[in-house]
């Protein structure tokens, strides 16, 4: 069985903000050199026009932009998508042991084996149904399908519920089809045995979101909400298949599958791109042409993907284990709030735990701590470690201060202790003479007392970014819970420094790419050309005169005075202009002309005069 | 006989000599104890200013010290002369600095420009005062920490004393910059420089006076200016040792007197009992 989650990025948004689902939303992703590409977007988005792998300022000419519509724009984060599909494969267990993530990078399915399984649940259209309701109430939009090999699964998932959509509109010379459907699949889909349609139809609301959720392209004028639609679009009346958005294979059918796109194969997009422009479009094609000419042309990989999908071939895969033995719970058998009752048990719990992670060679960097209230809803705990820790003591001693500091409004019945991330503990060796190490362990505990009580969000560390533009050439990330971060690698390597141990220090700079004092050394000609101090906001200057005499041509514009703070401040000498021009497709352009400026008192400044509205702003103070 | 003789007088006066040298250093060192308040003697960084290290007990900003710099506000170079001393302390010693930045207006390339190491900066954003100060002296007291660098507009006595307590304990420095206005309340600091920034054709010139300090620094004052390209520091004048404040000086703290006048609480009455009266001895001189 094969779960898809169309536009996984923007499901996962709107099920964490349910009131994103009446505005367009819009992911971007911005590759290295800051050039953005829409790439996933709600239905809503959808309807607007917007679409996939366009670029920013095809977004902006071509999007609607209007006071009326409150675009929702995110930037693509893959790795917090991964990690909310690993959440959800996790709590998928509860139909079937075995559920894995798709291939790729960036997976957007679940796959589940239900051998043996479905028989429990009633069959597989009753495992199909329970799993898209409870999906459903989640507030996820899923595919599925269920077939014999996991090739027919993932292809009837994808395509299967864009063919049934397309064998409800006839007569198809009336219809514009959807752009990913071309007109001869359209055309064959049409006269399949399933239809049972009317010339004439009415999208009642339900209908109206199962179009919009399936990107349906409606023909004619719609009313939004009245239900009615113009003539000539004809809807199916058979709608179980739609209600429940499952496609299910008979054991030895492959007929409907065959009909498919050659992309429901697995394929990579170029090769899928010559299919077309050699007129192979369906599957049932590709099957007819000679197995040695195509493994001459196309390589093994087109003739494998069809025998996996035919089951000639076995495919294996890795089920996804969310750390199971990583977890610990018990619960009271009379509900307590009191301490001497809870922090035995905690205590118990993470002896527990660490037992299992030294077993592991390995240390917690994120802990989940719930408590079930009685009548209260559950209490979560996220502790971040600096370095992977398999200590109780350390542990429990960031535990018992958030123990303190909590007031219990309900008796608790059970408590559950997660390791959210791990990573390998670092190897030491014991040394006969102390070595200095117990910095590290300051260290460590230094930055973790000051996430617990600030938030990880507010104790960061620093990577600077190429971008010209000032308030961007630098991003700030926390220094807790994550496995790769800088502060972290540079106090292993100054221990290896400190301690001697050169292949120590070589693995630590190989493995972290960390080039100690390469910032302070590599911007050296750049000493006093940014100020200390850059405001979030320019400030508005209010300027008191122009310098037109003194001043060359170009920069006549450059104020001779202006009141900063209540008081008029006038410039002795100035530096400039640096004009940075970039941003064009990040949308809002920025072109400003930087001047550093000394005034009579002495203090320096960088000020600039914005490209488009002429006006002048302070940005920074040195 | 002649030579014969001269030698044990040579002999004489040689010994002679190193032990007064090994009793001048004794006395020294004494004397170093008393200006210390009798602190462990560590091995100092340098502030920039040649004339200033000299004349610094030790030789040099100590480290377990806290060093505050005066400043009439934003702009005024403040930031480079703390930046100067932090990176001083880096290179001499393995660790951490950390900024507690609460308004978040830190820009990191410009102190990657400066010579401080991005990967040993931490960067804290506390939401408050109480946690501005909380996070000051949680990072003063662990050892990993080279230096605490921060920017705070009042300091109640009793924080004043904790974060000197905390740096002295775990040898940590601490560089605060603070406005003018703060030369007027009492200071639990080790050193106090008043810095303001001066008008010139070439490079950016500053002047910098000594408001407090131990030993014999109170009142000197220096020009210095710092080299755009390399971030360098010259000190180009010594204008001199005075015991009363520069002109400028006093004129802020008459203006601020009506400010701080106030009722002191019971924490400043105390730390005024023990430690510097600013005002008093001015007026003695």
């Amino acid at each position: 069985m094969v779960i898809w989650f169309p536009d996984w990025p923007v499901q996962r948004r709107v099920v964490v903000r349910p009131e994103l689902r009446k505005k367009p939303v819009v992911v971007f992703h911005e590759d290295a050199r800051g050039v953005r590409r829409v790439v996933s977007c709600s239905p809503l988005a959808w309807r607007w026009g917007v679409r996939k792998g366009w670029s920013w300022s095809e977004w902006e000419a071509l999007a609607p932009q209007s006071d009326t519509i409150h675009w929702y724009i995110e930037k693509h984060e893959p790795v917090a998508d991964r990690e909310a599909l690993e959440v959800l494969a996790d709590r998928c267990r509860w139909f079937t042991p075995l559920v894995g993530l798709e291939d790729g990078d960036e997976p957007e399915g679940l796959r589940l084996e239900i051998t043996g399984v479905a028989e429990w649940f009633g069959g597989e259209r009753e495992l199909a149904r329970r799993l898209l309701a409870w999906l459903r109430r989640a507030g996820w939009w899923p595919r599925t399908a269920i077939a014999d090999t996991l090739g027919q699964a993932w292809g009837m998932a994808r395509f299967a519920p864009s063919m049934l959509a397309c064998t409800r509109l006839l007569p198809p010379s009336q219809t514009s089809l959807p752009r990913y459907l071309d007109e001869n699949h359209a055309a064959t889909l049409s006269q399949r045995r399933r239809v049972s349609a009317t010339p004439r139809g009415v999208f009642d609301e339900e209908e109206h979101r199962w179009l919009e959720t399936h990107r349906w392209e409606m023909i004619g004028s719609t009313e939004a909400g009245s239900g009615k639609v113009a003539e000539g679009v004809a809807v199916a009346s058979t709608v179980d298949e739609r209600e429940e958005n499952c496609w299910i294979l008979e054991a030895g059918e492959r007929g409907d599958f065959d009909e498919l796109p050659v992309t429901a194969l697995r394929l990579p997009q170029e090769m899928v791109s010559t299919f077309e422009r050699l007129g192979i479009l369906k599957i049932s094609q590709l099957r007819r042409l000679p197995r040695e000419s195509l493994v001459a042309r196309f390589g093994d990989l087109p003739l494998q993907r069809l025998d996996q999908a035919d089951g000639n071939l076995e495919e294996t895969w890795e089920p996804f284990r969310a750390t199971p033995e990583l977890h610990c719970e018990q619960g009271l058998e009379i509900p307590a709030t009191d301490r001497e009752i809870l922090w035995p048990i905690l205590q118990g719990l993470i002896e527990e735990l660490t037992q299992r992670l030294r077993r592991r060679r390995a240390g917690v960097l994120r802990l989940e701590v719930v408590w079930h209230g009685e009548s209260t809803p559950t209490i979560r705990w996220g502790i971040d470690f600096f370095q992977p820790s398999a200590d109780t003591k350390h542990l429990l001693k960031s535990l018992a201060i958030k123990l303190d500091r909590t007031i219990w409004l309900s008796p608790i019945v059970g408590v559950e202790v997660e390791v959210q991330l791990d990573s390998p503990l670092p190897h030491r060796q014991l040394e006969l003479f102390d070595s200095g190490d117990c910095d590290v362990s300051a260290a460590s505990e230094l930055i973790e007392v000051l996430s617990g009580r600030l938030g990880r969000e507010r104790v960061l560390e620093v990577k600077l970014i190429e971008d010209p533009q000032p308030e961007r050439s630098f991003e700030a990330l926390p220094v807790v819970g994550r496995r790769d971060s800088r502060l972290a690698l540079a106090t292993r390597h100054d221990i290896a420094v400190r301690s001697g141990k050169r292949r120590l220090r070589k693995a630590v700079s190989e493995k972290s790419d960390l080039k100690i004092e390469s910032t302070a050394t590599s911007r050296i000609e750049e000493v006093l050309r940014r100020p200390l101090r850059l405001r979030r906001q320019p400030e508005p200057l209010e300027v008191i005169s122009l310098n037109k005499s003194e001043l060359r041509a170009e920069h006549r514009r450059l104020p001779a005075a202006f009141r900063l703070r209540g008081i008029v401040q006038r410039v002795h000498r100035y530096w400039g202009p640096e004009r940075i021009e970039t941003g064009w497709w990040r949308g809002p352009w920025v072109r400003r002309d930087y001047f550093r400026v000394e005034m009579t008192s002495g203090e320096r400044y960088w000020i600039f005069r914005s490209g488009r509205l002429g006006h002048w702003f302070l940005h920074g103070e040195f | 006989m002649v030579t014969e003789g001269k030698r044990p007088d040579e002999e004489t006066q040689r010994r002679n000599g190193q032990a007064s040298a090994r009793r001048l250093q004794g006395l020294r060192e004494l004397i170093q104890r008393f200006e210390t308040g009798g602190s462990v003697t560590r091995e100092p960084y340098s502030s920039g200013l040649p004339a200033l290290d000299a004349a610094l007990p030790g030789g040099g900003v100590s480290p377990g010290s806290i060093v505050e710099w005066l400043s009439s506000g934003p702009g005024s170079g403040a930031g480079l002369w703390g930046a100067a001393v932090i990176r001083e302390a880096c290179r001499r010693r393995p660790g951490w600095i950390v900024l507690v930045d609460r308004d978040g207006v830190w820009h990191p390339p410009a102190l990657a420009s400066l010579g401080l190491s991005l990967d040993r900066l931490l960067w804290v954003r506390p939401r408050d005062e109480a946690e501005e100060r909380w996070v000051i002296d949680q990072s003063l007291r662990c050892p990993a920490v080279v230096a605490v660098w921060t920017a705070m507009e009042r300091l109640e006595a009793r924080w004043a004393r904790r974060f000197r307590a905390a740096a002295e304990q775990a040898n940590t420095l601490g560089i605060f910059e603070r406005p003018l206005a703060a030369a007027c309340s009492p200071s639990w600091a080790d050193l106090q420089l008043f810095i303001r920034p001066l008008t010139s054709e070439g490079r950016w010139r500053f002047e910098i006076e000594v408001v407090r300090g131990r030993g014999r620094v109170r009142g000197m004052r220096f020009e210095a200016e710092i080299d755009e390209f390399d971030g360098a520091i010259r000190e180009c004048l010594h204008v001199g040792e005075r015991n009363e404040p520069s002109r400028r000086l006093r004129y802020w703290l008459q203006t601020s007197r009506g400010v701080f006048d106030e009722a002191p609480s019971h924490g400043d009455l105390v730390s005024r009992l023990a430690g510097a009266a600013p005002r008093r001895r001015s007026a003695r001189a």
